[in-house]
């Protein structure tokens, strides 16, 4: 819709009002970029550590987690960097709540150095804090695609509990942001680019 | 009878802008843009005449090197809003 200087009707009004503000709420909504990419690196670390385990390749195979944070961060900065900018009071709190899980995250990996990973169930706090994020961040922006995807988190979470060897976890962990993160991730791009056709 | 329509607000750019700045903490001028697919040239007219009356704050700062202009709507900018939401929908009771 292009805007231009002309005096509208009463009723344009209102219509003019309703439409901005909706586009403005559905741009805030559209966090499916990052949904995507954070999936998808989570996938493929995931996945890569389990093909690595299963064929023995590498002693070192967990060094494939670090693509999430040496990929997804500068490619989150210059994602952000390039797009218009706009801040939301919604959008803050959903940022605050993702630094939150960040922290956390590093926090477990922290940990896994101090006290070694035997005794940690580390997939399963991944993949409870990770649906902790998810269902707030659904419940925050009334998305069902990613309520339902928390639930896919805390049921691999219990998974991990039934499925104890490290490789069945890892497919666990790569079947729950497969189904719990991307899937919602490209239900909601491929929503935002409808409403703005 | 109704009010008198603000007719600084009473325009479709302007009313565009207000609208958008209501519901986001702050924006920029490319987001302006992109929502109201106005020219550069038009906007910048437009956001001159709300910074002007104070219905908005522009902060002109720099995103890396390149320059970057970001708007919020003021207290009172959202006050005149608010009022041209009620003048129109009293307005439109009396017009129905």
């Amino acid at each position: 819709m292009e805007t231009n200087d002309k005096t509208l009707t009463a009723e344009e009004s209102i219509v003019l009002i309703q439409q901005m503000i909706n586009k403005t709420k559905s741009s805030m909504r559209d966090n499916s970029f990052y949904f995507l990419l954070w999936g998808w690196l989570s996938v493929i670390a995931s996945t890569g550590n389990f093909i690595v385990l299963k064929f023995g390749l590498n002693p070192y195979f967990h060094f494939f987690w670090f693509i999430i944070p040496v990929v997804g961060m500068p490619v989150s900065i210059w994602h952000g960097y390039k797009n218009p900018f706009v801040k939301t009071h919604i959008g803050d709190f959903i940022s605050g709540i993702w630094s939150g899980i960040g922290i956390a995250c590093f926090v477990i990996i922290a940990l896994i150095f101090i006290n070694g990973r035997q005794d940690l169930p580390i997939i399963q706090m991944f993949l409870l804090i990770m649906g902790i994020g998810v269902f707030v961040t659904g419940r925050i922006i009334k998305d069902i695609p990613l309520i339902i995807g928390s639930v896919i988190f805390w049921l691999g979470a219990m998974a991990c509990s039934l499925f104890k060897s490290e490789s069945a976890q890892l497919l666990i962990y790569s079947f729950s942001f497969t189904v719990g993160y991307i899937v919602p991730g490209y239900i909601t791009k491929y929503k935002n680019r409808k409403s703005h056709v | 009878m109704f009010k008198e329509l603000d007719p600084l607000l009473h325009s479709q750019l302007r009313l565009a802008i207000m609208s958008i700045l209501v519901g986001a903490k702050e924006a920029d001028f490319n987001f302006l843009k992109e929502q109201t697919q106005a020219t550069a040239g038009n906007l910048s007219v437009q956001i001159d005449k709300l910074q002007q009356a104070k219905y908005i704050d522009v902060e002109k700062t720099y995103k890396g090197k390149k320059p970057q202009t970001i708007c919020r709507i003021t207290e009172n900018g959202k006050n005149a809003f608010e009022q041209y939401v009620l003048n129109l929908k009293e307005y439109l009771k009396n017009a129905g």
